[in-house]
This record gives structure tokens, sequence and C-alpha cells, in this order.
């Protein structure tokens, strides 16, 4: 098959040499052969072939065959005679390319509003159909959060749908009446209570600890009977935050220089199709592997592990204590302030030292007000 | 096809007058290279004639084809027997 597409003119007339050099004006020609006295075959590119018509039909000439060769006229021929053979090929070629992408998304469940609800907030919040940018756990925990009435639910991708069931939460009948106590979420030292209701289990002065019932969800009636009710108060607490830092005089480092180098195979199926054989030049490195899935079928199931070598360099460390003894402190500092929540005023802050023989633990604390009343549903 | 004999001309910057002239190379005697024709006059298998600036050429051989003409250049291939030019 010849890859540039000609065109054979098989062409009758007299004075041939007058249109082959009118011809030659315009256009090359190829292979030309003198049949007979009238007749002569010759070929042109195939984008000239509406000029060179014109030009033989005007010198009074008859085209008695055109054929054309190539690329182009092949596919066309191809799909002339192997219709259904090319049908076939470009269907399978439509499927293995459509197969990676997910065109519904189908929510099972026993309240057909809820399942509506929740297919058309994955539909909205999908980001992408190809299938391997959809991540079923994170639509799954996104749901979770998403949707009260959900109890549990399994997202997966069966053939070009994604499909969620889900169950809705039912309490027992049993538990219907039941009420949850209010709980400490905090350690702390309780400076102030306001219940408003249910019974207190702990005073003012108490030192609680985190999981410690605070408040029942009930009270005692003037018959000496348990009513349950839903437990409500605010409980203040003085809570403290503690983070530590340990300082040792003499250490060993390893610190990453800086330098990556980055590696990619390429797996179908769990066997190796591509992979990057060069050798790792450091001395001492450390690596992290990520595994993608390029394409999500059974035709092609490929996938991109990629390699990041950091190279690294160990060091001996000498380091007095006393010199960085301030650096240490604002940074455990800097730590403890990290468990603090919006809003919440420092009430009071100090920090131990502890240790001794190259060995020191410097521990930060921070004490607020807050409340640790909350009911734990 | 390129013109071999025009484009080292210019690359030597020779005479416009010797670039219009006629170049005629014959390969071992199996194909035939012409540059700067003005036209065929004749073609069959045995013979193929063309005009030159100033004359005319004649190529006698045996399964002789054009295998390429533009404006300006021949390529014969086929038994080259005799060339002649008037």
């Amino acid at each position: 098959m010849k890859l540039k597409n000609r065109t054979k003119l098989l062409i009758n007339g007299l004075n041939q040499e007058k249109v082959l050099n009118e011809l030659s004006k315009f256009m090359p020609i190829y292979n030309y052969k003198r049949l007979s006295f009238k007749q002569s075959e010759f070929e042109i590119d195939s984008m000239y072939l509406k000029q060179a018509k014109k030009i033989v039909v005007s010198y009074g000439f008859v085209i008695e065959n055109i054929q054309n060769y190539g690329v182009i006229f092949w596919i066309k021929s191809l799909f002339k005679r192997y219709g259904v053979f090319a049908g076939i090929i470009v269907s399978l070629l439509f499927y293995v390319i459509q197969y990676n992408f997910v065109w519904t998304v189908n929510a099972v469940g026993e309240d057909a509003q809820q399942a509506q609800q929740i297919e058309n907030y994955v539909k909205k919040n999908l980001k992408s159909n190809f299938k391997g940018n959809i991540d079923t756990n994170s639509i799954e925990s996104e749901l979770r959060n998403q949707f009260d009435f959900v109890s549990s639910i399994s997202v997966a991708i069966i053939g070009q749908s994604l499909v969620i069931n889900f169950n809705e939460a039912v309490l027992p009948p049993e538990m219907e009446d039941e009420k949850s106590p209010i709980i400490s979420q905090f350690d702390g030292l309780i400076t102030e209570i306001n219940l408003i209701q249910g019974t207190l289990n702990c005073s003012e002065g108490d030192i609680v600890q985190k999981g410690d019932i605070l408040v029942y969800p009930y009270i005692i009636d003037s018959q000496g009977q348990e009513m349950n009710v839903e437990p409500k108060a605010e409980i203040y607490a003085q809570v403290w935050y503690r983070s530590s830092i340990d300082h040792y005089e003499y250490r060993i480092e390893t610190k990453r220089t800086g330098n990556v180098t980055i590696k990619n195979d390429i797996y179908i199926g769990g066997l190796l199709l591509y992979g990057d054989s060069s050798e790792i030049s450091y001395a001492q490195y450390d690596s992290e592997t990520t595994t993608r899935t390029l394409s999500k079928n059974l035709l092609l199931p490929l996938s991109l592990k990629k390699t990041i070598y950091y190279e690294t360099v160990t060091e001996e460390i000498i380091e007095d204590f006393e010199s960085v003894k301030e650096q240490l402190i604002s940074k455990a500092r800097e730590n403890t302030l990290l468990f603090l929540q919006k809003d919440e005023i420092i009430k009071d802050e100090n920090y131990t030292l502890t240790g001794g023989a190259g060995c020191h633990t410097i521990t930060y604390t921070i004490s607020v007000e807050k409340d640790i009343a909350k009911v734990v549903t | 096809m390129f013109n071999f004999f025009k484009e080292i001309s210019e690359k030597i910057d020779l005479d416009h007058d010797l670039i219009n002239e006629f170049n005629i190379v014959n390969m071992s005697g199996k194909a035939l290279y012409v540059e700067g024709h003005k036209g065929v006059t004749s073609i069959s298998s045995e013979m193929v004639a063309f005009k030159i600036k100033k004359g005319r050429v004649v190529i006698e051989g045996d399964k002789l084809t054009l295998k390429e003409l533009s404006q300006n250049t021949i390529l014969l291939q086929g038994k080259i027997k005799k060339v002649e030019i008037f």
C-alpha cells in the first residue's frame, strides 16, 4: 500500500505528448506508460485530479479509467468494501473509549425519594465522569456526612454505572425513648455549672476526664421515680492543652538534600508493560510510591506506578540544650496552640522542664475555659 | 521532483544563462535524469524525444518508462542505448 495519495488515469486521444506537456506545467506526472498510439496511463498526486481532468478533457481526450491509491483511499475503500468489519472495529474502539466513563448514577434504598435525593447530589458533585478519577471511598464518606438518614452506604462502579446502595438509619422501638447523657469532651477542672435539665453527676471543683458522664438523661420526680428527659446544661471547665518536645544533645538526623529522581512504570493488569530501569545514583535515599489507574476496563487495565526517590544524608549533631532552650520553648508553645479552637481565650500558660544527662523534655501547658457539655448522640 | 542542477547553480552563483541550459545524467545506462527540457515531443517504450533550449534530444533504448515528468525535469527508466543531441 502506497502512503502517498495518487490517482492513476487512463486516457485516450490523439497527440498524447501535447497533453503530457500541458499537464507537466501544473503538476508532476509519474509512471507514464504509452499503451498504444492513442492510449496511455500515468499517475498524478490526487490533489491535482480536478485540474488534470479539466486539462485532459479540454484537449478532446477521453478519460477511460480513474484509480486511486494511498492511505486515505485505502481507508475509504475499506469502508466501502468491508463496511461490516470496519463498523465492528470502529464500534470496538468506541466501546473501549467509552468504557472508561461512568454515564449513569443509580441510588438504591428503601425510600425512593431519598434515593433520588442522593442521585441528584452525586450527579451534581461528580467532578469527573472518568472512572480513574472517581474515588468511591470519598463519595461514601461524603454521602454519610451529608445525609443524616443514611446509616450504611456502599458505592461501586458497575459497568458504566455508579451504583449507590444505602440503608436508612432506623432506631429500634425500644431505643426510641432513650436519651444520651452529657459526656465530657475534654479533661479539665469544672469551674461553673448551669443545669437546665437532667441529673448532675459532677460539681464545681471536680476534675473530669474526657468521656466522664456529666449529666444523666433523667430526673427523679416527687414520687422517687426516674423520668427520662433530654439532658441540657452549660458546664464550664478549665481545660488544659499540652504539648511536649524532647531534645537530645547528641543525636543522628537524616535529612533530605532536595535532589529528587522520579521513575514511572506502566502496568497492564499487574504485568509490567514499561519499566524505567535507570539506576538510582544516590548513596542514601527515601522513596514514596503512588499507583494511579489510567483506565478501568478489562481490555486495557493500565496503571501507572510513580516512585519518587529523595536523596538523604545522615548527620551527627551535637547541640547544647541551653543554646536552643528558648527556641524549643517557643516551638512547644506553637505546637500547643494548634490544639486551641476558635474563639477560645487563654487563661494561663506555663512550661515544665524535665530530664538530664543529655536528654531534656519541655512540656508546655495552656489553660482555657470552655463549655465541655456536649450531648453525644 | 527537485531541480538538482538548478539548486547547485544557485548555490555557487553561476551565470543565469548557464542555469537555463539543460543537463543530462545517464546513470549506468539504466536511468536518465534530464533537467531543463522544454517539452516532450515523442514518447514510446523504445524512444523518447524532447526539446531543449537550442535543439532536440532523442533517447533510444528498451522498455523505457517515464518515471517522473515535471515542467523542468524528466526521469527515465529502462535500458538506455543511445542519447543524441541535435
